[in-house]
């Protein structure tokens, strides 16, 4: 009679029943999508896009970066490059100057003062002329057919209010570890951006995303200051009335940080950004206008991040209790503590075990498991199960739990913002 | 697409609950088979003391014996009914008439134990009563951990464990003869009483 009766128990019921909650939902979405393929549009006219690079000591990669954009499968004549220099210290001018005085469609902008990505990107804005914006970060690249793939979803039947449509993002470098298990994140970000996309919570943008340069014009451009521009724009065109939607063919590469010190202060940066932009537009959470996004996905992310400090909070108390209660075992048993524990029989472990739990435990798992065998499948990638999936599967939403609790602590005590 | 998966969790979430009552009612069972086989083992216990007393046969180290198989038996069903403790949620009347059978078991293992060892004056071994509650009772559970260790030292020990809040008339009966008033209270050998924890070496010094 234990069970029901201690708020321990009870939150871990409420958390096993909205997880099983989510995951069949995001299955449902994924079965729907299979049974309705979209028809894809086909332009004989492709309009003309500002492709927009902020520059910030680019030395290195800014000439291939370059190279990139003008091997790709799209009218080289519908293209208007604009490459902002945000105040480098090193030699992004001269070489980009080198490489531009060759082609004509490409321009160099320079700050006299550094802005960060949104202020270079806002430059950009002004001085674009193409129906769309494409951000295109100078450490990415896209497949040669990413731009078409990218303009043909605005063409698609209903949808006209879509504001950008977001890329698939994976990741160039993919040598150690700490790569490999980013590798997963990445493919399981891109599918549950399809899937969000697909039900109409989308409401995040990344490094290759194309915009409506109307629609950024519309509500501002790119907030300056912001650790995570793209999020809160994306959050803002959410605000206004216009939708992001994914884009399946065609993908975008980047790099990703290759130490675990990096990858962290990247994910706080992530978190501080997500935890601020949710807080900025909290108007939207539990609001009809805002549909499913307003009534579901928002509040979901907020009780998700809520629950995550009342999971350490209880699991805390749990363990640190359970510790004690081992400290006094062993102080008072000595060698015969050894001897508490024995194996039980198979069977009296099947009995000891809390099967009503247990049973939607296996479902949520199962469910994970399919969720990442279908998001393999949608980046065209091959599913398999190595060290780093482990890793990731059951250390790294330990250690991501940290870096919420570091953003927060950051966010909470309003910490220098850094990049 | 919302609704449809709240009504599937929700379906997920009453069969894992009805796979976990069919658990509880195999759990009751198991315990309900344990104690029976116990209870089998006590009639037997006494039906064989009986015989010796009639035919005047006197095998105190035979009866020694089994009483330490019994007591071994019954602490085996207090573990595993405490396990169980924590998975009970349904069928909780079942669950409380099993404790029940299981204190009461204890309760006659320990008036035989006080029976042979007053007819056969034996001092080998040593009965240890251990009144406990463990909600939110710390020393309860140390005072268990140092009884456990105890057992693990000296075989020829006994412990009778007694939930002091169970409601029992016979507990109630037997906590009033021993005017057991806080918990951990342990009776040494039926006739010493130590209120609060004491460690296994004051145990030791005491009974020794």
């Amino acid at each position: 009679m234990v069970e029901l009766l201690t708020p321990f128990t009870f939150y871990i019921w409420s958390m096993a029943f909205l997880s099983v909650f989510v995951s069949l939902f995001w299955i449902i979405v994924n079965s729907v999508l299979k049974m309705h393929g979209k028809k894809h549009a086909v332009l004989k006219n492709y309009p003309l896009v500002t492709v927009a690079i902020p520059a910030w000591n680019e030395e290195k990669s800014i000439v291939s970066t370059l190279e990139c954009i003008l091997m790709l499968d799209y009218p080289k004549d519908k293209l208007e490059i604009i490459v902002v220099d945000d105040k480098s210290s090193d030699n992004t001018v001269p070489v980009a100057r080198k490489f531009i005085a060759k082609h004509k469609n490409i321009k160099l902008l320079r700050h006299a003062k550094n802005k960060g990505k949104a202020g270079a990107m806002n430059t950009a804005i002004k001085h674009a002329h193409g129906e769309y914006f494409w951000v295109y970060d100078a450490d990415s690249y896209a497949s040669k057919d990413l731009l078409k793939n990218l303009i043909e979803r605005f063409y698609e039947e209903g949808n006209e209010n879509v504001g950008a449509v977001v890329a698939i993002t994976l990741i160039k470098n993919q040598g150690n570890w700490v790569e490999k298990m980013q590798r997963l994140e990445y493919v399981m970000t891109a599918f549950m951006r399809k899937l969000t996309g697909s039900a109409d919570t989308l409401h995040t943008t990344n490094a290759l995303s194309l915009f409506r340069t109307e629609a950024i014009k519309k509500i501002s451009g790119f907030d300056e200051g912001n650790l995570t521009e793209d999020f809160e724009i994306a959050m803002r065109m959410r605000f206004n009335g216009y939708r992001l939607i994914m884009c399946e063919k065609g993908n975008f590469y980047t790099r990703v940080p290759d130490k675990i010190k990096n990858m962290w202060f990247q994910r706080v940066r992530w978190f501080r950004g997500f935890i601020y932009n949710t807080l900025k537009y909290k108007k939207m959470a539990f609001n009809k206008q805002f549909g499913l996004l307003g009534l579901f996905q928002i509040p979901l992310e907020i009780f998700v991040l809520l629950s995550l400090f009342v999971s350490i909070a209880l699991f805390g108390y749990h363990i640190i209790g359970e510790l004690i209660n081992i400290l006094y075992m062993v102080y008072i048993m000595g060698y015969n503590f050894f001897d508490y524990f024995t194996l039980p029989s198979f069977n009296q472990f099947l009995l000891e075990l809390n099967w009503r739990l247990l049973f939607p435990s296996i479902v949520v798992l199962c469910s994970a498991v399919y969720l990442y065998i279908e998001a393999h499948r949608y980046v065209g990638e091959k599913w398999r199960f190595y060290i780093p999936s482990l890793l990731y599967l059951l250390v790294y939403p330990l250690f991501r739990s940290m870096q919420w609790i570091h953003a927060a602590s950051l966010e909470i005590f309003r910490a220098k913002k850094k990049w | 697409m919302l609704v449809t998966a709240f009504l599937i969790a929700f379906f997920i979430f009453l069969l894992g609950f009805y796979v976990g009552r069919l658990f509880d009612s195999t759990r009751l069972t198991n315990g309900d088979n344990m104690i029976l086989d116990t209870q089998l083992d006590t009639d037997s216990f006494v039906t064989e003391k009986e015989f010796f007393s009639i035919f005047a046969v006197q095998d105190c180290p035979l009866l020694d014996k089994r009483m330490q198989k019994l007591g071994e038996n019954l602490g085996e069903i207090g573990r595993t009914i405490t396990r169980y403790d924590t998975r009970s949620l349904s069928e909780g009347d079942v669950y409380n008439q099993l404790k029940r059978k299981y204190f009461l078991l204890e309760m006659k293992a320990y008036t035989l134990r006080k029976e042979i060892a007053d007819s056969c004056a034996s001092k080998d071994s040593n009965v240890i009563l251990f009144f406990y509650n463990t909600e939110n009772n710390q020393e309860s559970l140390n005072q268990g951990y140092a009884l456990d260790s105890l057992v693990s030292n000296f075989n020829n020990t006994i412990v009778f464990s007694v939930d002091s809040e169970f409601e029992e008339p016979a507990l109630n009966s037997l906590k009033a003869y021993y005017n057991v008033t806080i918990v951990p209270t342990i009776i040494l050998n039926y006739e010493k009483k130590v209120e609060g924890y004491i460690s296994e070496e004051d145990i030791v010094d005491l009974i020794i």
